[in-house]
């Protein structure tokens, strides 16, 4: 793998050439600290910027056009990340040696950049049309998220967490906002992303990365920014007395989630350890404590999730069960993590929970864009790339585990009940 | 071993029949760090009835997938998972209407890998202990799914579409069904349907197509399995007729959601096969209902719909297109829906764009372990056989291939599934 940047005045361009891959991939991602309404707001805009622009103003038009670029794949996506809000546009594609026509790669990147700079927009608002179809979509996304247990358990828990605290931001409660949402404050939310988020490129492929280069730069309008910063982690609040909050649902199973402060990691602690943790301690293997005392040992629920919010400084573990066994699997799920504070699971346990975490890298090395997230991931925030990653794991001993497991601190229990219609 | 050569892709499938008779297919990657093995059983949840040794078995339904969960335990207290986690590699299983697959994923040690995964599924370990423990675990695995109105509007749709079929039924089966199970039951369907014979292995990523067949030979030699029975599954003659033509129901919804499904005979497409057939409808639907029709943006414009996909797939004897969509004005979208059904038509320059984006598919799908082993899974599940033509078959349809099967389409036998909210 090569990795080279190319720097311009107002964004980079980070490249692999890698040869493993029939196809490209490409990602053109904004960067800002998040705000309470940024989530609604640039959701909105992407899909209409991806719904029509200037060029093709019918979406029919635009879809059309790329399967003439053979099915050429372009999507928006929105994320939250910690205190950060990531716009990103992203484009896969053949890779151009497999296509006759010359002229491939600079169509493609051309119509990437057209969605990004050239949107349906006169007189500074967005096209009527292409706006209410996309406001009236996202509004009834937000709905259908009610229909969803999983989705609405973990959203209340984070309200419960601390409903001022980013990690809490979300869609659901934002209708009423999306409603007074007009076609100029869309394209001043646009032009805001313009102005003044950081904007950096990301490309993936079997291709020759200073062509590409100059095929972006060729496209990418020159704008003038800020020395805006975005910082990625947040700090929730550790509390003296954990919340426990129960609500009354319409499903056939209940929800349980515990969320957990990560507090003072280090740099290993932050990246690394938590994942080994949860080779031990939660994750999808039959053997890991949360399985073994939870699933095969009491039979009560089908899975169980323990999730690290790295950017949130926080963990979470969820699990569906019946109302009945809610009070067991608390027991169950602390006693699980007593064990890991006290060091209470074997050497062998250690090393294979090493081999599943190497495993895991290794594999994600055979997904295009789980490579690009890796580099993506070491350009923002020094995460180490696979090869380091491998390194550090092997050094780990049982006590850097039990050092994490001692810095979790239960902060909220949440529980989402059962239906008593069901 | 017999190399399969996948035209105007630069891609090869190896083959060979191992020991007892189990086709292997196996495709090469060098490029790539990891390996996926697909150990699969032609057993699925539509085999619940069967004649095997001059007796007619009736088994409860979910019983496949209740067979998926309890293999894994391989004697007292040892599941396979112990064996793999100790070789860094990561075990699942999955089972459908047709199959059951038992899958590992892994970067290492082909040899232990392979071996322990046909080794565990060949070797039964079974007690009433086991049987009982995992009731619990997969009532709460049903209840889950049906906490997902998705998926209840999936299996309801099927369940309004097939009168005898046991398409029409959950592949895990209700609460109710798998509290029947017994040790027994288990016991005979393992002996039935858990022999190399009935049951393919697909082996994509980087290894050695020669090694690999070579640790399959080895290791079906060491295990005691017997001459093979093969059981005869008995089949309801599935009726032509939609079984209810309007089903609505209530679930936890915010928005209405509808299934609208045509049921069509396969034998009115008797001059395609299956693959090609398939090819075809995918080519009919995208430029019919597919983001570049008026018909699409009309439907969004006016604010009708909130998502809308289609499908065409085939289920034994029958075709079934399914449109599915949400929306606050179902009637309205049922509508438009009829309306395009009857103006179907496809253009010389629609078809060409199609199959443009048909073959950019095609190319991508090589490179993904997962995505080609999928396909031969489906492919040899569905056809019976891998094909090496694709790219020359996408080629050679022409309009006139369309418009015959266009002429075919049956559109009056439909039955239409109405999920809403419930009254607030």
């Amino acid at each position: 793998m090569v990795y080279k940047k190319f720097e311009y005045p107002n964004y980079n361009i980070y490249g692999i050439k890698n040869d493993k891959f029939k196809s490209c991939h490409i990602e053109v991602i904004f960067r800002k600290n998040i705000l309470e309404h940024d989530l609604v707001e640039r959701s909105l805009l992407v899909d209409t910027m991806l719904h029509s622009n200037k060029d093709y103003k019918k979406r029919k038009d635009f879809v059309i056009r790329c399967e003439e670029l053979y099915n050429v794949n372009y999507t928006g996506v929105i994320n939250r990340l910690g205190n950060s809000l990531f716009t990103s546009y992203c484009s896969s594609f053949v890779n151009p040696k497999y296509i006759d026509e010359s002229n491939y790669l600079d169509e493609v990147i051309k119509l990437l950049m057209t969605i990004i700079f050239k949107p349906n927009i006169t007189n500074k608002e967005f096209d009527l049309k292409s706006f209410n179809i996309n406001k009236n979509n996202l509004l009834s996304e937000i709905e259908t998220i009610k229909e969803n247990p999983n989705k609405i358990s973990i959203i209340n828990a984070l309200k419960a967490l601390d409903n001022n605290s980013p990690s809490s931001y979300g869609l659901i409660d934002q209708k009423e906002y999306l409603s007074d949402i007009t076609t100029s404050k869309l394209w001043e939310v646009y032009h805001d992303m313009l102005k003044n988020d950081v904007c950096d490129i990301f490309v993936i492929g079997d291709i020759d990365l200073d062509a590409i280069a100059s095929v972006i730069n060729k496209y990418f309008l020159n704008r003038v920014i800020k020395n805006t910063k975005s910082t990625l982690y947040l700090n929730n609040n550790v509390i003296k007395k954990v919340k426990e909050v129960n609500d009354q649902g319409n499903f056939g199973q209940s929800n349980l989630i515990m969320i957990y402060n990560t507090c003072d990691l280090n740099f290993n602690e932050r990246n690394i350890i938590p994942y080994i943790f949860n080779g031990i301690f939660g994750n999808g293997t039959l053997n890991s404590k949360l399985y073994r005392y939870l699933r095969e040992e009491n039979a009560m629920c089908y899975g169980v999730n323990f999730m690290y919010l790295k950017y949130d400084n926080l963990a979470m573990i969820k699990v569906s069960l019946a109302k009945e066994n809610v009070s067991k699997a608390i027991k169950l799920i602390k006693k699980a993590l007593n064990e890991m504070i006290k060091g209470d699971f074997t050497e062998e346990n250690l090393e294979d929970a090493k081999k599943s975490a190497i495993f895991s890298i290794n594999m994600a090395g055979d997904n295009q864009v789980a490579l690009l997230g890796n580099y993506i991931f070491n350009t923002f925030d020094d995460f180490p790339l696979p090869e380091d990653r491998i390194k550090i794991i092997r050094e780990l001993s049982k006590e850097d585990i039990m050092m994490f497991a001692k810095k979790l601190k239960l902060n909220t229990i949440y529980t989402l009940e059962e239906g008593s219609n069901i | 071993m017999k190399k399969i050569e996948l035209n105007g892709l630069d891609e090869t499938i190896f083959y060979e029949e191992s020991l007892h008779n189990m086709p292997v297919y196996i495709w090469q990657n060098p490029k790539l760090n990891g390996f996926y093995l697909s150990l699969c059983v032609k057993y699925g949840s539509l085999h619940t009835d069967f004649n095997f040794k001059n007796k007619t078995y009736h088994m409860p339904l979910g019983i496949a997938h209740f067979m998926e969960h309890i293999k894994f335990n391989e004697k007292k207290g040892v599941k396979a998972n112990d064996y793999f986690e100790k070789l860094g590699s990561d075990i699942n299983a999955f089972t459908t209407f047709e199959y059951t697959n038992y899958e590992v994923f892994g970067n290492d040690n082909l040899e232990d890998n392979l071996s322990h995964l046909i080794k565990y599924v060949l070797t039964p370990y079974f007690t009433k202990g086991i049987i009982a423990n995992e009731k619990g675990i997969i009532t709460e695995e049903i209840k889950m799914d049906k906490d997902n109105p998705y998926s209840n509007l999936f299996f309801n749709s099927l369940s309004n579409v097939f009168k005898r079929s046991h398409y029409r039924n959950r592949v895990a089966g209700d609460v109710k069904d798998i509290k029947n199970i017994t040790l027994e039951d288990i016991k005979l369907i393992f002996e039935a349907f858990y022999h190399p014979e009935n049951m393919f292995l697909v082996i994509t990523g980087n290894i050695n197509p020669y090694e690999s067949i070579q640790i399959v030979n080895d290791t079906l030699a060491k295990l005691n399995i017997k001459k093979y029975s093969r059981p005869e599954i008995i089949k309801e003659k599935e009726p032509i007729k939609v079984f209810k033509i309007d089903d609505t129901y209530y679930d936890n919804v915010e928005l209405p959601k509808v299934k609208y499904c045509l049921k069509i005979p396969k034998k009115r497409f008797k001059d395609f096969e299956d693959v090609k057939l398939q090819a075809i409808l995918d080519i009919i639907l995208n430029t019919n209902f597919g983001s570049v029709t008026d018909f699409n943006e009309e439907l969004l414009e006016n604010n009708m719909i909130l998502s809308f996909t289609y499908n065409a797939s085939f289920y034994d004897d029958y075709l079934l297109i399914n449109f599915t969509f949400e929306s606050k004005m179902p009637e309205a979208v049922i509508g438009k829906i009829k309306e395009q059904l009857e103006n179907i038509n496809v253009t010389e320059k629609d078809l060409t764009r199609s199959l443009n984006g048909s073959i950019a598919n095609l190319i991508l799908k090589y490179d993904d372990i997962e995505l080609v082993s999928n396909d031969i899974q489906s492919d040899l599940i569905m056809y019976g056989t891998i094909h090496d033509n694709i790219k020359e078959m996408y080629k050679k349809i022409t309009l006139s291939n369309v418009n015959k099967v266009i002429k075919s389409l049956e559109v009056s036998n439909v039955s239409i599934t109405k999920v809403l909210p419930f009254m607030k």
